[in-house]
C-alpha cells in the first residue's frame, strides 16, 4: 500500500522479510555475480538487540528523608515498582501498580514518606505501606473535558509547587483541528484525583512553553508562533497580564530575549527558570561571547549577577528550547539553585558548593564516568546517583556521605554487559575552518589484526549534536565490528555560536570537509582502515552522507541514509502551505519501537503517525522568516541539491526511509531514486516503519557496511 | 587457635583435620624471664633426643629446594615429599611462583612420627598437637579426636562467627607442624602417621601467608588479602584446585546474593581497593574492612577464574609492575585494558556468580616426578639438619622463655658438634655452627667458623651476610674510612650474598654503610645494587635516601629521581613523605 506508484528497484527488502540471522543470497541483475552475504554472528545479533532493548530502569526517586529509594523496573510482565530501605538495601518491597496497560513511565516522585506518584500513560499514586497503586487520570481525561481537537492532549508533568506535595502540576497541550493549541497548567489533587486548571493560553501553532516559579505559578510564556518569537513575563502578585520580557528589564538591549531569524543561531538570551525567589530569573546568554553561560537577574531591579557557570568550549544549555527539559536543579528542601544540567545531557555544573563537593567525591569514586546526582535527601546525607558513560547507559547508586559507600541498585540496561561494551574516546581537533571540531570514536572491543572498516556517523541536524552520553547506534555498529566516528560537524548545537553559524555559510561543503579531515587525523592512525569508509547519516546527516559521496566519491565505499533529507528546499522551505519538515531544532530521530514486543503498542504508534499525517504540521511565520534568512546568506540551494546532481552519485547507497516521516519528505527521495534509475543506478531501498526495531535497522546498516568494505 | 576433625589416630586416614600452623603459639605466654611457677605449662618447641640404646633411624631425602630428615617409613617419607611438591605446584594455580618467597636455601623438613615419646619436652609436643586437635597420651603417642560436629573457628575478620564446614575434601588433612623461619629459609617440624597407605595433606593458611608476606619486594596488601581470601575457599586435590563459592561479607549475605542477583551491594572504588591495607592483627574490623577483604578476594578470583587466562596474565603483569610502579589507573588500564570504573562494574556483575558457583582453576601440568627414594642419612646430614632446627628453636625460646635458652643452645651445639668432632668440615655444617654461635652470643666463634667455611663454600645468603657483617664490625669504630683491603674483605661475601635469593634487607643496609665509609665512591655496579636494594625495600626510608644520594652523586640522576618517587610513595608518615618530596623537588630542579 505504501509503495503505491513507486518502483522500489531491485533490492527492496520488505520490513518483515528482513531477519538479521538470515544470510540472504544477493541476487544480481544480468551480468552480476551472485554473492553470498556474510552476516553477523548470532552473538553479535543478540548483543545488538540487547543494546537496543528497553531500559530496565524506567524511573528512580529518593525519598525526601532519604530512608527509601524507589525504582520503576520494566519486567517481563510489564512495569513494577521496587522500594528499597536505604539503611538495609537488601530489604525491599514490591508495590503493585494500578492494573492498566502501562507502556511508559516518565515521571516518579515521592510526595511523602509513604506515597509515590508515577506518570506514564496515566498518573497514579502508590501507597508504600499497602504497596498498592491507584489510578488517577490520563490524557483522555483532559480531552474529554475539552473535546476541541482530533489529537489526544499531551501531558507533561512539571512537578510540585513548594509546600504542596499533594498538588501535581501538569502542562496540558490541546491541539485543535485548525492547528492552534491551548496550553494549560493544571493542578492535580493526588488525594482526590480532581484536577483544576490554573492557567491557559492560546497559541496559533504548537510549540509554546510555560516556565513556572517554585510556587507553581506561570512566570514566563514562550510564544513560538510570532515574529520575533517572544517571552512574556507574568509578575507575581500583578494582574496586569503578560509583559514582553525584553520590556520588563530596564536595559533590555543587554539581554535580547526575543528570538529573531537573525539571532536564532547568534547572540541572544534564553530564560531558564526560577529557584526560591520568583523575581530572580536564571538565564543563559551568549551576548558578547561564543558560548551560552549561566547568569541571573532580579526582575524588579534589573540587577544581574556575574557569570554563575560557563564553559568557553561548550554551551551550557541547548540554545533552542532548554526549558523543555529541567535545566535548573533546585534543592527541593531549601528551594535554592543547586546546579545546571549541561546542554540537556546528564552532566551537571554545580553551583551549590556542598553538592559540588559530593560530585567531586563521586567522580573520584567513578573515574571516567559521567556522574549525575539525580536527587538528595533533605539532610544531604544520601544521594541518588546515575553513573554512566558513552558505552554504558548507567547504574543507579545511593551514595552515603557518612560512610562514603556507594550502594549499587540497578543497571539501566543489564542485558548489555560490561564485557560487551565497546570503548569510546573523544577527540577535539581543529576544524579546517578553524575552531574546535569534537569527534566521538567508538572502536570494536575485540581487537583484530587488521584495522576495522570505519562508519562515519552523521547525526541528524543541523543543530543536533553528539555527546559522551550512551550511544546505542555506535555501540551496535562497533559490536558488528566497525569503528564508528561521529563528528559534531559544523552547525552542531552546544559547540558555540561560531560553529553553529557555519551551517549558513555552507550547508554541505563545510561539514563534508570536516568529515574528510577527521578521517585523516593522525591520532586515528591504525585505529580503523581509512580506505574502507562508509558514511551513514540520519535526517540532515543523511543529506550530508549523500553530499559526501558526491563531493568526495573516492573517499567512501558507500552511504546509508536513514530518513534522509534529500533536498534542502525541504528544510529551508518558504511556504506556509507546505508541511514543514524542520521545526527549528526539533529534529525527529527514527526510533521505531525498541523491541516491537507488542502488536498493540505497534498499532498504537502506527495510528499516531496516521493522525499526524492527517493534521499536517504547518510552518510558522517565524520558520518561514528563518528559512528566508538562511537562504539569503548562503549559496543557492540548487548548488547543494542531491537530486539535481544525481549523476555524481556513483557509489553504492542504501536508502532507509519511513514514507510517513514528516522531517524528510518521501517525495524528494522518490525524485532522487527516479533520477538514479534513469542513470541505471538503481540503489536498494529499505522501508522503515514503527514495526522495524532500531536493532533491525542497525543490523541492516551493518550488512551494507560489511558488504561494501570487504569486512569478514 | 587450632582445630580439626575426625579420625582415630595416625594409623587411620585422617579426615577433616585442619590446623592453623603456628596457631598454638598465639596462646603462648609472653616472654617471662623468671622461671615458671610450679604447674605452669611450658610451651617449648620439640627437642629430639637420642637414646643411646635405641638410636633413631634417620632417613634422608633430597629434592630441588627441599630436604627431608625423617624417622618415618620410606613410604610415608616419599608420600610426604611428593605431596609437598605437588602442593607447591598446585599453589601456583593461585599465585605464580614469582610472587612467593623464594630462597637459594632448600626448605628443611624434619618429619617425626608418633614416637613422640622420643622427643624431649613432651609437654611441648602435647601442647602443639592439642592446639591442633589431638592429644598425647601417656605412652607418648599422639591420638586424634573424632569430632562430632563442625567446629567453630577462632578466625579473624570476615569469617568470625561463621559456622565453618571442613573445607578440605575427604582424605586431605593438615599435619600438626611447627614452622620456624630464618631471614633466608624455612624449616618445618611435622608429625606424621607412619605406615599409612596415602599421606595427603594441605597447606595451612599460615604457610601461604608467610610465602606471600616474605616475598621481596613486598606484595601489595590487596593482593595478599585477595589470595588468602581465595585460599580459604580453595580445595587442593591431587590434580585440581577448586574454589568454593565466595563468601561475600557473610554466609547469609552470600546466599541472598546468590538468590537475588540484583540484590544491592556495596563495592569500594577500585582506587580504594588498591590503596587499602590489611588491618593490624587484633584490631576491630570495620564494615569497610570487611568489604575490602571480600572485594580483594573477589577481584583475584575474577582474574583467576576466567577460562581464557587473559585476566590471569593481566593480574600477574599488574602485580609484577607494582614492584616498582604506583597502582595508577593508567597502569591498570595498560594491564587489564579496563579502567577502574570498568573493572568495578565487572566485579559487581561477577559477584552473584562468584557467591553461587564453584570455580575450577587451571592447574599447571605436573612435570614428571623425580624418583623419590629415601636413603639413610649421614651423620653430617643429621647434624646439619637437626642442628639447623635446634638452632632455630633458640630464638623462639629466647623470646618465650629466656631462662631455658641455655638448654637449647647446649642441645644445638651438641648436635652440631657430634659431626664436627668426627672431623666433618662441610661448609653447610660450619655455617650452621656459626649461626648457632651467633644465637649464643659469640660472634668471634661465629666468624672463625664462617672464615673456615670460606666465601666460596657458603651458599646461604644469611651466612654470607653474617660473614660480611662480622668483618665490617671488626673494623674499629673510630676508623672513619675503611682501607681498600678492609672494604674488599667485606664486599666479597656481601656481593655473593646479594646474588642469592632471598634478598636480605640487612645486606643492602650494610652495602650502604660500606659505601659511606669507603675511600672511593661506589662504582656503577655498586650504584646499581644500591638502587636495586631501594626497589626491593622501598619502605626502608633511610636506606632509600642513601641510595638516592649515592646515585645522584654518582651521576645517575634519573635513577635518583625514580627512587625519590618510590620512597615518597612508601613513606609511612607525613614527615618522611615531606622529606622525599623535598628531595624530589631538588632533583627535579636539576638538569
Amino acid at each position: 500500500m505504501r509503495l503505491e506508484n513507486f518502483d522500489p528497484g531491485p533490492f527492496v527488502t520488505k520490513p518483515r522479510a528482513f531477519r538479521g540471522w538470515f544470510l540472504p543470497a544477493i541476487f544480481a541483475l544480468a551480468g552480476f555475480t551472485v554473492v553470498a552475504a556474510r552476516g553477523p554472528t548470532f552473538e553479535q545479533e543478540e548483543q545488538v538487540r540487547a543494546i537496543n532493548s528497553h531500559f530496565y530502569v524506567g524511573q528512580a526517586a529518593l525519598a525526601p528523608d532519604g530512608r527509601h529509594v524507589a525504582f520503576v523496573l520494566r519486567g517481563d510482565q510489564g512495569f513494577e515498582l521496587q522500594i528499597h530501605d536505604t539503611a538495609q538495601p537488601g530489604k525491599k518491597t514490591e508495590a503493585r501498580l494500578a492494573a492498566a496497560f502501562l507502556t511508559k513511565v516518565d515521571f516518579l516522585a515521592w510526595t511523602s514518606p509513604d506515597q509515590l506518584v508515577l506518570s506514564g500513560n496515566y498518573i497514579q499514586v502508590v501507597d508504600v505501606r499497602t504497596g498498592r497503586g491507584r489510578k488517577l487520570v490520563d490524557a483522555e481525561a483532559f480531552w474529554k473535558s475539552r473535546p476541541v481537537g482530533e489529537v489526544p492532549p499531551q501531558l507533561r508533568v512539571l512537578g510540585f509547587a513548594a509546600g504542596d506535595p499533594q498538588g501535581l502540576l501538569l502542562e496540558v497541550s490541546i491541539e485543535a483541528r485548525d492547528g492552534s493549541v491551548s496550553l494549560e497548567l493544571h493542578r492535580l489533587d493526588l488525594a482526590t484525583g480532581a484536577h483544576e486548571r490554573k492557567f491557559s493560553r492560546q497559541f496559533a501553532h504548537p510549540g509554546g512553553s510555560l516556565i513556572l516559579d517554585q510556587q507553581g505559578r506561570v512566570r514566563v510564556i514562550f510564544a513560538r508562533d510570532t515574529v520575533p518569537q517572544r517571552f512574556f513575563h507574568l509578575a507575581p502578585g500583578e494582574t496586569a497580564g503578560e509583559k514582553d520580557l525584553d520590556r520588563v528589564l530596564p536595559d533590555h538591549t543587554a539581554f535580547a530575549f526575543s528570538v529573531t531569524p537573525d539571532n536564532f543561531l547568534g547572540e541572544r538570551t534564553v530564560p531558564l527558570g526560577f529557584a526560591g525567589d520568583p523575581q530572580q530569573l536564571y538565564f543563559a546568554t551568549n551576548r558578547g561571547r561564543d558560548t551560552f553561560a549561566l547568569q541571573a537577574v532580579d526582575l524588579r531591579t534589573g540587577q544581574r549577577t556575574g557569570i554563575l557557570a560557563e564553559d568557553s568550549a561548550a554551551d551550557l544549555v541547548d540554545f533552542a528550547s532548554p526549558w523543555l527539559g529541567t535545566p535548573l536543579v533546585v534543592d527541593r528542601a531549601r528551594q535554592t539553585l543547586a546546579g545546571l544540567r549541561i546542554n540537556g545531557g546528564s552532566d551537571t555544573r554545580w553551583i551549590d558548593p556542598e553538592i559540588a563537593a559530593v560530585h567531586t567525591t563521586l567522580l573520584r569514586d567513578f573515574p571516567n564516568r559521567t556522574v549525575q546526582i539525580v536527587e538528595w535527601d533533605a539532610a544531604r546525607t544520601r544521594f541518588l546517583v546515575l553513573v554512566s558513560s558513552a558505552n554504558d547507559p548507567g547504574r543507579y547508586f545511593v551514595h552515603d556521605r557518612n560512610t562514603g559507600w556507594n550502594t549499587e541498585y540497578y543497571a539501566k540496561l543489564p542485558g548489555f554487559v560490561p564485557d560487551h561494551r565497546n570503548p569510546v574516546r573523544t577527540v577535539v581537533m581543529t576544524a579546517p575552518t578553524g575552531g574546535p571540531l569534537r569527534l566521538f570514536l567508538t572502536v570494536p572491543r575485540d581487537v583484530s589484526a587488521t584495522p576495522p572498516p570505519l562508519v562515519v556517523w552523521l547525526h541528524d541536524g543541523p543543530w543536533a549534536r553528539g555527546s559522551f552520553d550512551f550511544n546505542r547506534d555506535a555501540q551496535a555498529l562497533a559490536t558488528l565490528g566497525f569503528a564508528v566516528l561521529e563528528p559534531n560537524y559544523a552547525g552542531a548545537g552546544g559547540e558555540g555560536r561560531a560553529r553553529r553559524e557555519l551551517i549558513r555559510r555552507s550547508p554541505d561543503r563545510i561539514p563534508v570537509e570536516e568529515v574528510l579531515a577527521a578521517v585523516k587525523l593522525p591520532v586515528f592512525h591504525g585505529t580503523f582502515d581509512p580506505a574502507r569508509v562508509v558514511v551513514v547519516g540520519e535526517g540532515y546527516g543523511g543529506y550530508l552522507a549523500l553530499r559526501a559521496l558526491q563531493l568526495a566519491p573516492h573517499q567512501f565505499r558507500g552511504a546509508v541514509t536513514i530518513n534522509a533529507v534529500t533536498d534542502l528546499a525541504d528544510v529551508w522551505r518558504v511556504s506556509s502551505s507546505a508541511p514543514a519538515s524542520l521545526s527549528l531544532g526539533m529534529s525527529v530521530r527514527y526510533e521505531g519501537d525498541p523491541e516491537a514486543v507488542d502488536a498493540a503498542a505497534a498499532a498504537a504508534a502506527e495510528a499516531a503517525v496516521q493522525r499526524s499525517v492527517a493534521m499536517p504540521f504547518r510552518q510558522t511565520d517565524f520558520e518561514q522568516e528563518f528559512a528566508r534568512w538562511m537562504i539569503s546568506g548562503g549559496p543557492p540551494l540548487a548548488d547543494s541539491a542531491v537530486a539535481a546532481q544525481a549523476a555524481s552519485l556513483t557509489q553504492p547507497v542504501l536508502f532507509m526511509h519511513d514514507p510517513f516521516i514528516r522531517s524528510a519528505p518521501f517525495a524528494s527521495l522518490k525524485k532522487l531514486r527516479t533520477e538514479l534509475k534513469k542513470l541505471r543506478r538503481e540503489r536498494p531501498y529499505f522501508e522503515l516503519s514503527n514495526r522495524i526495531t532500531r536493532a533491525e535497522l542497525m543490523l541492516r546498516v551493518g550488512e551494507f557496511v560489511r558488504e561494501h568494505t570487504d569486512a569478514p | 587457635m587450632t582445630i580439626f576433625a575426625p579420625s582415630r589416630g595416625f594409623r587411620r586416614v585422617l579426615r577433616w583435620l585442619f590446623v592453623v600452623a603456628l596457631g598454638w603459639t598465639a596462646g603462648a605466654r609472653a616472654a617471662d624471664p623468671a622461671a615458671p611457677a610450679g604447674g605452669d605449662v611450658v610451651t617449648l618447641p620439640p627437642l629430639i633426643v637420642e637414646w643411646k640404646n635405641a638410636p633413631l633411624r634417620w632417613r634422608y631425602l633430597e629434592l630441588p629446594g627441599f630436604e627431608l630428615l625423617t624417622v618415618c617409613g620410606d613410604e610415608t617419607a616419599a608420600d610426604f615429599a611428593r605431596r609437598n611438591r605437588r602442593l607447591g605446584e598446585l599453589l601456583h594455580a593461585l599465585v605464580p611462583g614469582q610472587f612467593l618467597f623464594r630462597s637459594a636455601v632448600p626448605e628443611i623438613h624434619v618429619l617425626f612420627n608418633e614416637e613422640t615419646g622420643r622427643a624431649r619436652s613432651q609437654e611441648v609436643i602435647a601442647e602443639m598437637v592439642k592446639a591442633q586437635g589431638a592429644k598425647v597420651e601417656s605412652d607418648g603417642k599422639v591420638r586424634l579426636h573424632q569430632p562430632d560436629a563442625p567446629l567453630e573457628l577462632e578466625l579473624p575478620g570476615i569469617l568470625r562467627g561463621m559456622p565453618l564446614r571442613p573445607r578440605q575434601p575427604r582424605q586431605i588433612f593438615f599435619l600438626p607442624n611447627l614452622r620456624l623461619g630464618d631471614p633466608d629459609s624455612l624449616a618445618v617440624f611435622s608429625i606424621a602417621p607412619d605406615n599409612t597407605s596415602s599421606l595427603t595433606f594441605g597447606y595451612a593458611e599460615d604457610r601461604v601467608r608467610f610465602l606471600l608476606e616474605a616475598r621481596t619486594p613486598a606484595l601489595p596488601e590487596w593482593y595478599v588479602a585477595g589470595v588468602l581470601g581465595l585460599f580459604r575457599r580453595a580445595e587442593f586435590g591431587q590434580n585440581e584446585v577448586v574454589l568454593q563459592p565466595l563468601i561475600w561479607r557473610s554466609a547469609a549475605e552470600s546466599r541472598a546474593l546468590a538468590y537475588d542477583r540484583q540484590r544491592p551491594r556495596v563495592l569500594l572504588p577500585v582506587a580504594d581497593l588498591l590503596a587499602g591495607r590489611r588491618p593490624a592483627p587484633g584490631t576491630t574490623l570495620t564494615e569497610t574492612d570487611e568489604i575490602w577483604a571480600a572485594q580483594c578476594a573477589l577481584f583475584v578470583r575474577w582474574a583467576l577464574a576466567e577460562e581464557k587466562g587473559s585476566r590471569r596474565e593481566a593480574l600477574e603483569k599488574f602485580v609484577a609492575r607494582l614492584d616498582c610502579e604506583a597502582p595508577t589507573e593508567a597502569l591498570f588500564q595498560e594491564c587489564f585494558g579496563l579502567d577502574f570504573s570498568d573493572v568495578r562494574d565487572r566485579l559487581s556483575d561477577y559477584l552473584p556468580e562468584a557467591v553461587d558457583h564453584r570455580a575450577k582453576l587451571p592447574v599447571p601440568a605436573s612435570p614428571r616426578a623425580p624418583k623419590i627414594v629415601p636413603r639413610p642419612a649421614t651423620a653430617a646430614e643429621i647434624a646439619r639438619i637437626r642442628g639447623n632446627w635446634e638452632r632455630r628453636e633458640i630464638a623462639y625460646v629466647r623470646a618465650q622463655h629466656p631462662y631455658l635458652v641455655d638448654n637449647y643452645i647446649a642441645q644445638a651445639r651438641a648436635t652440631l658438634h657430634r659431626a664436627y668432632d668426627t672431623g666433618e668440615r662441610d661448609p653447610g655444617l660450619l655455617a650452621e655452627m656459626a649461626l648457632t654461635e651467633l644465637e649464643a652470643g659469640d660472634p668471634e666463634a661465629a666468624r672463625r667458623l664462617l672464615e673456615a667455611a670460606g666465601v666460596d663454600g657458603l651458599v646461604r645468603p644469611l651466612a654470607l651476610f653474617e660473614l660480611a657483617r662480622l668483618r665490617y664490625e671488626a673494623v674499629p669504630a673510630d676508623q672513619a674510612v675503611l682501607t681498600s683491603e678492609q672494604a674488599a674483605a667485606v664486599q666479597r661475601p656481601l656481593r655473593a650474598a646479594l646474588k642469592l635469593e632471598p634478598p636480605l634487607r640487612g645486606a643492602y643496609v650494610l652495602l650502604a654503610a660500606l659505601a659511606t665509609r669507603s675511600a672511593t665512591a661506589p662504582d656503577a655496579a655498586e650504584l646499581a645494587l644500591l638502587a636495586q636494594g631501594a626497589r626491593l625495600f622501598p619502605q626502608e626510608s633511610n636506606y632509600v635516601l642513601r641510595a638516592i644520594y649515592f646515585n645522584h652523586t654518582g651521576g645517575r640522576t634519573e635513577v635518583a629521581r625514580e627512587l625519590a618517587e618510590l620512597g615518597g610513595r612508601w613513606a609511612d608518615d607525613a614527615a618522611t613523605r615531606q622529606r622525599f618530596e623535598r628531595v624530589q623537588k631538588d632533583l627535579a630542579a636539576l638538569p
